[in-house]
């Protein structure tokens, strides 16, 4: 229903009245806000809030803007509503359209429409301009910003970082290609949990990352495998300033000191297109310590290929029984990330350092503020 | 304290994530595997855990029970029951491979040692085949009146690790009742406590393990506006009701050795009162949090002899109608004797003598076959000093209500005035949903409490000193009902009623009225 700007809040509260006898409590835990940053992104960006209202009830105030034209702002409002819960409804949707200058409106007029005394949650859809003034405004008074690296290119990693960092002392920064990488993290984490596997991790000498890459891909590595280098990177405390990068026809790898006078550790990334995988996800790990004259123990986390959400987890460690285990790693879809990013809308401070590893890691192979251009989306 | 387990230490990729760590690689030995419990309950849980990735890789499940039955049959028919049981719908399948290839069967009674051997040999074979190392998790999923039987043939085998033993672990569950009076209470901690240390013992208790006990918790001590208040000079009374709407279920014969009492009172709504009146723990930890509740228990005036009987009631079900049907009597349900005198509904007053809570009665009910299933504490605050706006009679006072079952959340009723010219007021509600702020199912409190007895966290298992203050308060009680007249009175209401007129009268002749629920 179009409303005038200044009756958004007025009419909102009409629609929940009107509904009254078939639904409970009016709760909205935050304000949601979905910066569009392309309008053929709007029809994506509706979609993923309506479906994540239904697990966290909030106020989503979709905004986004056409270039040309004569300044001018629109509202769109509704209710959104939960089907697997009798169509109750479960939030105020707001759509905000801006033409041509009006976009510099957009800030105003999104932060009048804030619910009062809860966070402020904004989702940038889409890539991240290197230099974008809404961006800066609209994160000013922000409590949590979300971004998807998946998005971006490598060389971003260091904007993104950037950003990271200079959000310190004001809001919560995330990435929902993080987020999407938590269950991975886990897996391989778990190898080493097992105080009889856990010795292997000091020797620990080569990596291998295997990803589904884009159509002419040119970086060494997707988002989301560099993200996973600088986890492992700043967990182990590998040197990023001693990198030293090699490619070839398959991929490229980087061997990485160690702090501790443990042996360096060389990370492969190999291209590994599969048909119905998402461009930049992570298709096979291997991790393989020991060397030399000691024995060498092997740790996999392979997707299967006839279903890429069963993943075999392999551990052969001489000495040590481990059996293999099938797991599920759940259907990510963007949706999915954004409910995730919101269940714990705080500082993730390992994403930080892993932001921070990744870009100084991968600065010779993708360096920011190069001549190529950013990407079209 | 909990002391973290091995498996966290020195793992630089653990740190920051959001699962802190992993249960070590362990055998999970289910006693009574062919019972109701290990099929609704128990196999879904584990599914449910290996499905949330929260399984190690060396875990096996070994059922024991005295049905002969195969492995290959075993695993078909948890994958029935767990497909029809499971909160998570449909069956994975993939999942539900690697799941079963870890499921085994060993049959035999649990009387002859031999069979214990026949188990031990079946968990050695599996800790060299699957690495689970000898660490052992036994869950007697039995009647109480086999446990001692199975923890000395446990001890006898050799299957019970030192609890010194760094190498490896063993526990054990045991499910509720623990025991049916103080003196087989405490004989079963004797026989426990002869062949396992406390630490090695987690008495389960579900309603410990559902979110919204838990979040009794958070809401004490997350919040600051409600702690101030908690106390008796802003509470009257407090009330707590488990009310079920079914009736024995076919669970005549176990109902006629337990009761109300044995069944609900001594252990889930005990714990229910001890998380509401507890004093805040130092930290959250097992030993710090169990400590506060316990002290509770300690503080509960003790119901004696005529005391006992003036601030009880009894009651059990007779025939009546249940959501459009006539349902029977307990007395009329199989397995009950027809002059049963066994109790299905039950209600006291209670009193906490501590600082906090002198002077506040706190009522509780329990019972089957009532109106409707509702599981509630509520919380009745103190009426204003002055009734300023409404001169011509008492406002009411305002109740904070704590639903845990079905429909969980909190509601908060307090005072507004009624729009219009003059100053009218009304009781309203602010009503906090469970479901619907949170839009996704939770965990089942079997799949938290077996993952916290893998991880070896005791913190939402009864101890040892809180299940002997229990009966220490619940045995005298039984005591004076038992030295008093069989009740004549025998059914004293109506199945599909909130049970009898003498619970009414209990409450009523203080003053209060049970909440409607």
């Amino acid at each position: 229903m179009k409303v005038k700007l200044d009756a958004v809040d007025k009419e909102l509260t009409k629609l929940w009245e009107a509904e009254a006898s078939s639904h409970g409590p009016r709760i909205e835990l935050f304000t949601l806000v979905a910066l569009v940053s392309d309008p053929k992104l709007l029809a994506r960006a509706t979609d993923v809030l309506s479906k994540v209202v239904r697990v966290h009830p909030c106020r989503t105030i979709a905004a986004m803007w056409t270039p040309g034209g004569a300044p001018e702002i629109t509202a769109d409002i509704a209710l959104h509503k939960n089907p697997d819960r009798k169509n109750e409804p479960c939030g105020d949707a707001v759509v905000l359209q801006a033409v041509g200058a009006a976009r510099e409106w957009l800030p105003g007029n999104v932060e009048r429409l804030l619910l009062p005394d809860v966070p402020a949650c904004v989702w940038w859809v889409g890539d991240l301009p290197d230099d974008d003034d809404l961006f800066d405004l609209m994160v000013r008074r922000a409590d949590v910003v979300i971004v998807n690296s998946a998005e971006m290119d490598l060389r971003d990693l260091t904007k993104l970082s950037e950003i990271a960092e200079a959000s310190k002392d004001s809001y919560a920064f995330m990435d929902l290609t993080w987020v999407r990488l938590r269950s991975l993290q886990d897996l391989v984490a778990r190898f080493f949990d097992d105080p009889a596997v856990r010795p292997w991790l000091d020797t620990l000498s080569r990596v291998t990352l295997a990803f589904s890459p884009r159509d002419n891909e040119t970086d060494v590595a997707s988002t989301r495998a560099g993200l996973l280098l600088g986890w492992l990177g700043a967990a182990l405390r590998l040197v990023p300033e001693s990198a030293k990068w090699a490619k070839d026809d398959r991929g490229a790898e980087v061997t990485l000191d160690r702090e501790g006078g443990k042996p360096p550790v060389t990370v492969r990334f190999e291209h590994d297109k599969r048909p119905g995988v998402n461009d930049g996800a992570i298709t096979h790990i291997e991790l393989l310590a020991g060397g030399g004259s000691a024995p060498t123990a092997k740790f996999q986390i392979a997707r299967q290929a006839d279903d890429s959400k069963i993943t075999t987890w392999t551990c052969e460690v001489p000495g040590v029984v481990v059996p293999s285990q099938t797991v599920r790693i759940g259907a990510h879809d963007e949706a999915r990330l954004l409910t995730r990013s919101l269940e714990r809308p705080a500082r993730d401070r390992l994403l930080d350092a892993s932001l921070l590893a990744a870009s100084r890691i991968v600065k010779q192979v993708a360096p920011r503020l190069s001549a190529r251009p950013p990407r079209s989306t | 304290m909990v002391q973290a387990p091995a498996t966290v230490v020195d793992n630089p990729l653990r740190e920051g994530l959001t699962t802190e760590r992993t249960a070590s690689p362990c055998t999970f030995v289910i006693f009574g595997a062919s019972g109701d419990l290990t099929r609704r309950k128990l196999v879904p849980a584990l599914y449910n855990l290996a499905l949330s990735r929260l399984m190690p890789a060396g875990m096996s499940i070994v059922g024991f029970a005295i049905t002969d039955t195969s492995t290959d049959q075993f695993r078909a028919s948890m994958k029935e029951n767990t497909a029809q049981f499971s909160r998570r719908k449909p069956l994975d399948e993939a999942v539900w491979e690697d799941f079963s290839s870890r499921l085994h069967y060993v049959s035999g009674s649990f009387e002859d040692p031999k069979n214990f051997e026949k188990l031990k040999a079946k968990l050695e074979e599996l800790d060299k085949a699957t690495g689970t190392r000898g660490n052992r998790i036994f869950y007697l999923a039995i009647p109480p009146s086999m446990f001692t039987q199975v923890i000395d043939n446990l001890a006898k085998a050799g299957l019970i690790a030192d609890p010194k033993d760094d190498a490896r672990y063993t526990r054990i569950i045991v499910e509720k009742p623990f025991g049916r009076d103080l003196a087989s209470g405490d004989a079963l901690n004797a026989d426990l406590s002869r062949a396992f240390d406390e630490t090695q013992i987690f008495r389960i208790d579900h309603y410990l393990g559902k979110e919204t006990v838990q979040n009794l918790m958070a809401f004490r001590f997350g919040n600051e506006i409600f702690e101030p208040l908690w106390n008796r000079n802003h509470i009257d009374h407090v009330q707590i009701t488990v009310a079920e709407d079914i009736g024995v279920e076919g669970r005549g014969k176990f109902y006629e050795e337990a009761g109300t009492t044995r069944d609900i009172v001594q252990n889930h709504l005990l714990q229910l009162l001890m998380v509401t009146c507890m004093e805040a723990p130092v930290a959250f930890d097992a030993d710090a949090v169990r400590d506060e509740k316990q002290k509770v228990l300690r503080a509960l005036r003790p119901l004696i002899g005529k005391d006992a009987l003036a601030n009880t009631v009894r009651g059990q079900y007779g025939p009546g109608n249940f959501a459009g049907e006539a349902v029977p009597g307990y007395r009329q349900e199989a397995n009950v004797s027809p002059t049963s005198t066994i109790e299905t509904f039950v209600a006291m007053k209670l009193e906490i003598d501590n600082w906090r809570w002198a002077g506040v009665p706190i009522y509780i009910r329990a019972g089957k076959r009532m109106v409707k299933r509702s599981t509630e504490i509520s919380v009745h605050f103190k009426r204003v000093p002055h009734a300023l706006l409404t001169p011509k009679g008492p406002i009411d006072p305002d109740t904070l209500a704590m639903r845990i079952q079905p429909d969980d959340g909190i509601s908060l009723r307090f005072i507004a005035k009624v729009p219009g010219p003059t100053m009218m007021l009304r009781p309203v509600n602010m009503d906090f949903r469970y479901g619907t702020t949170f839009g996704e199912s939770s965990p089942e409190a079997y799949e938290r409490l077996i993952l916290d007895a893998m991880l070896g966290d005791p913190t939402l298992f009864a101890r040892v000193d809180e299940v002997h203050a229990a009966w220490s308060f619940i045995t005298p009680i039984q005591k004076a009902w038992a030295e008093a007249p069989p009740p004549a009175s025998f059914p004293n209401y109506a199945a599909g009623t909130w049970g009898p007129q003498e619970s009414f009268d209990m409450i009523e002749k203080d003053g209060r009225h049970w909440r409607r629920l």
